[in-house]
């Protein structure tokens, strides 16, 4: 029998708490193999967010701080100052990212922090139990909007891509998905070039990740892939928003 | 033109605002970054330091909000460097998030307060309305800052530097309570080199610098498993306080021997508060002060042993708040003292007591 | 001036040097040994507004940084003058800037009130801004508080960090000062 693939080895654990069908696993394998690719678990301070990732400390081996809501940009922030030789991960979903963290986002982007930023967008707030999300869309239905998203009284979801790439300092930044094998690695290549960017000292680098959440949109999971596909990509088009070299 | 040549003084004092002490003996206690954000009557400190910071080669970032500062102390502290961060009453509000991860997480930094009048955009005068917010840990979660309150130009230099060792020495925040006065009060001081308070000060060897060679660090303040998780955290917490409660209480006393009053005040109005009982004393009377030098850990003994001592004395509080560190006297002297002899003074406008008033108000005690 | 303590007050608008004034006084200050504390008002008061300096000097420890009636005053502008003469103690000295305060019009407040020119002395040694040394010379003439020679020490620390042609038109606008008392 063939090994074609193992854990990687800077993945700490074989079984993690997120739920059946949950993308975070799949984004979790993605970001171990980068990091035992490019060598660079050891020069790693990783932030953890407030959401479904807050325990990322159990699953990656290396250096963590656990952040307050939102608060990760500003952390790493000061991490990346003290530390400019280590390698800084921010990781951060939609909630954390594009509500409550939205002004550190935005600034650490715009004074170009040399950072990679892994962005989860699942559309909704999965560890609270599916309330409404920035990012969730027109129409969708959460515990907080039981009828669905309506742009009256709730706008529109915030595209976070096409916001940040108006912010002359960012150097990279990629909205991908998880919803296919084909996707999953072009993911894969994203977060290789997010980290490559800041171990080249390129600056300020993200990837925004469409990612299933089925229990918080309460779909089975292959109904949330689906709605990855017929819904969301829609909204949010896949694609590379900068890329400066 | 002549090169303008300064004879040098006999005096060595040099002359600053309390805003900028603070910040110069950041720089010489070997702070390593600073993040802040302008608000009066705070602002002299980040510009003070934008250009010092620069000048040392160490970190100094305007953050984009209260509350990105005091995460990037948050950061910086995690990282296992010295760091500080300064505000007025309204941002230290919104950094209280930010402080209590710190606290929870057992990470050392400087914030240093500059107290206005509240509640909310209250007024850009002196105020101690933030006794309360400061001693009482401030942000959610059972936890407690060392509170550090200088009265003058040079305990502003000196406790700054003493609140970076304080804090790495039991790994804590510790605030500075200054004030409006305080930090735009300008008078010469000593700027001495930094002299460490303790001998040795414990390895950061929970920081985070990369994890080769050794297991990972991780700082956290998520312990989701009771009761082995957050119940021993917060009891080891408990203890640590105890122990700070034990170590350091710090106060000044005046004339307190056989005194007919005494009175209690801290910061600014401490001075104002001697300048008025100077003037009583001039005429015969017996008016002492006790000054805490801690707000938190509160000299309580201290302050017993004095009443012990004064069987008779009245204590008068005076604050610039409606009554705040009155309730740790209460607390303090419920068994020492019958309630009717303390008595209190208070500003609540964010507005300071004058020598005239607390001149007149001793009067009235005295005739009571 | 035989008192034990100066309690101070330098008042004008924004841009007249006034907290200047009051730095140059406590270098001065520390040059003769003195113990000196100053206030200056901050915030939305100095945008625009009155700025003032209140500065007690001593030979003694300064306690209280409140001053309620200053018993020594310079006044740079008539706003001020209108605002403050009558926190003065009885009997206090008071410089008052006559460019810009019409002495005809200053009652008799029980003040030892002179005026000096200063802002059109200033505009004729070609810069408008040293009118609060001017007066600041003059006040010293005036009460003896400091030794001259130690203002002018004050004066070198005080200009030391910016530009070093501004302390010598200040000690010339000093000299000027003092000489016109």
């Amino acid at each position: 029998m063939n090994i074609v693939k193992t854990q990687p080895k800077s993945i700490t654990t074989d079984s993690t708490k997120y739920c059946p069908g949950c993308g975070h696993g799949i984004i979790l394998r993605l970001i171990g193999e980068a990091i035992d690719e490019l060598g660079i678990r050891e020069r790693m301070l990783l932030t953890a967010p407030v959401g479904c990732a807050v325990v990322l400390y159990d699953y990656i081996f290396c250096d963590v701080i656990e952040c307050a809501h939102g608060r990760a940009p500003a952390v790493g922030t000061a991490l990346k100052r003290v530390h400019p030789d280590k390698f800084v991960l921010i990781y951060q979903g939609d909630g954390d990212l594009a509500a409550i963290g939205t002004a550190e986002i935005i600034h650490a982007a715009n004074r170009g922090e040399n950072m990679s930023v892994i962005f989860v967008n699942n559309a909704t707030y999965g560890m609270t139990g599916g309330q409404m999300a920035p990012t969730t869309l027109v129409g969708q239905k959460t515990t907080t909007c039981p009828s669905g998203r309506t742009i009256k009284g709730m706008g529109k979801p915030i595209r976070v891509c096409e916001m940040l790439s108006t912010l002359e300092e960012t150097k990279y930044l990629e909205r991908t998905s998880i919803n296919s094998v084909r996707n999953i690695n072009k993911t894969k290549a994203a977060i290789r070039k997010v980290f490559q960017n800041q171990l080249n000292g390129i600056g300020f680098s993200m990837v925004e990740i469409l990612s299933m959440c089925p229990v918080g949109w309460k779909v089975s999971p292959v109904e949330a892939v689906q709605f990855i596909e017929e819904q969301m990509l829609n909204y949010f088009p896949l694609g590379v928003y900068k890329n400066v070299e | 033109m002549a090169e303008l040549n300064i004879t040098e003084s006999q005096d060595k004092r040099v002359l600053m605002k309390g805003n900028e002490a603070v910040g110069e003996a950041a720089i010489k206690a070997g702070c390593h970054c600073y993040f802040a954000y302008p608000i009066t009557p705070q602002t002299e400190t980040p510009e003070y330091l934008s250009k010092r910071m620069e000048e040392e080669n160490r970190v100094f970032i305007q953050a984009e909000s209260e509350v990105a500062a005091i995460n990037m102390v948050f950061g910086a502290s995690a990282a296992g460097v010295r760091v500080m961060t300064s505000s007025s009453s309204p941002g230290i509000s919104l950094k209280q998030e930010g402080i209590s991860y710190i606290a929870g997480a057992e990470l050392p930094c400087v914030i240093i307060n500059v107290v206005r009048g509240g509640p909310g955009l209250g007024n850009i005068e002196a105020s101690q309305a933030d006794y309360f917010q400061s001693t009482r840990g401030g942000g959610h979660g059972d936890y407690r800052c060392i509170v550090l309150a200088p009265n003058c130009l040079q305990e502003c230099y000196d406790m700054t530097m003493n609140a970076f060792d304080l804090a790495d020495f039991y790994r804590m925040p510790v605030i500075i309570q200054s004030d409006g006065i305080i930090g735009q009060l300008v008078e010469p001081f000593q700027m001495h080199p930094y002299k460490p308070m303790f001998e040795k000060l414990p390895k950061k060897d929970w920081a985070l610098t990369g994890c080769a060679g050794r297991k990972p660090n991780v700082v956290r303040t998520l312990f989701l498993n009771p009761p082995n998780g957050l119940e021993l955290h917060n009891r080891k917490l408990e203890q640590k306080y105890n122990k700070i409660k034990s170590e350091l209480r710090w106060c000044e006393t005046y004339n307190c021997d056989n005194a007919d009053i005494i009175v209690i005040a801290y910061g600014a109005t401490s001075r104002i508060a001697k300048s008025a009982i100077k003037k009583h004393n001039n005429n015969g009377t017996k008016i002492g002060l006790f000054r805490p030098k801690t707000l938190w850990p509160w000299p309580d003994a201290e302050l017993t042993d004095i009443a012990k001592k004064n069987k008779s004395a009245k204590f008068l509080v005076i604050e610039m708040s409606t009554g705040q560190m009155l309730e740790d006297v209460l607390l303090t002297l419920m068994d020492v003292v019958p309630k009717k002899d303390i008595l209190f003074y208070g500003m609540g406008g964010g507005w300071n007591p004058t020598p005239d008033s607390v001149y007149k108000k001793i009067q009235e005690v005295l005739k009571t | 001036m035989p008192i034990t303590e100066i309690n101070m007050l330098i008042a004008g608008f924004g841009g007249q040097g006034v907290i200047l004034a009051g730095n140059v006084l406590a270098y001065a200050c520390i040059d003769a040994g003195k113990n000196v504390c100053a206030m200056a008002s901050y915030g939305a008061e100095v945008r625009g507004g009155t700025a003032k300096a209140l500065i007690s000097i001593s030979d003694y420890e300064i306690d209280s940084p409140i001053i309620e009636r200053p018993n020594l005053a310079m006044i740079m502008n008539a706003p001020s003058y209108i605002k403050y003469i009558d926190t003065l103690e009885p009997g206090s000295p008071v410089i008052v800037n006559s460019s810009l305060i019409d002495m005809g019009k200053i009652e008799n407040k029980k003040l030892d009130i002179i005026g000096i020119d200063a802002t059109n002395f200033a505009i004729r040694m070609g810069n408008i801004r040293v009118a609060n040394v001017i007066m600041l010379g003059a006040m010293i003439k005036k009460t003896n508080i400091l030794e001259p020679q130690s203002v002018v020490n004050g004066m070198k620390r005080a200009f030391y960090k910016g530009k070093k042609g501004l302390y010598y038109i200040n000690e010339s606008a000093f000299t000027i000062g003092y000489d016109l008392v």
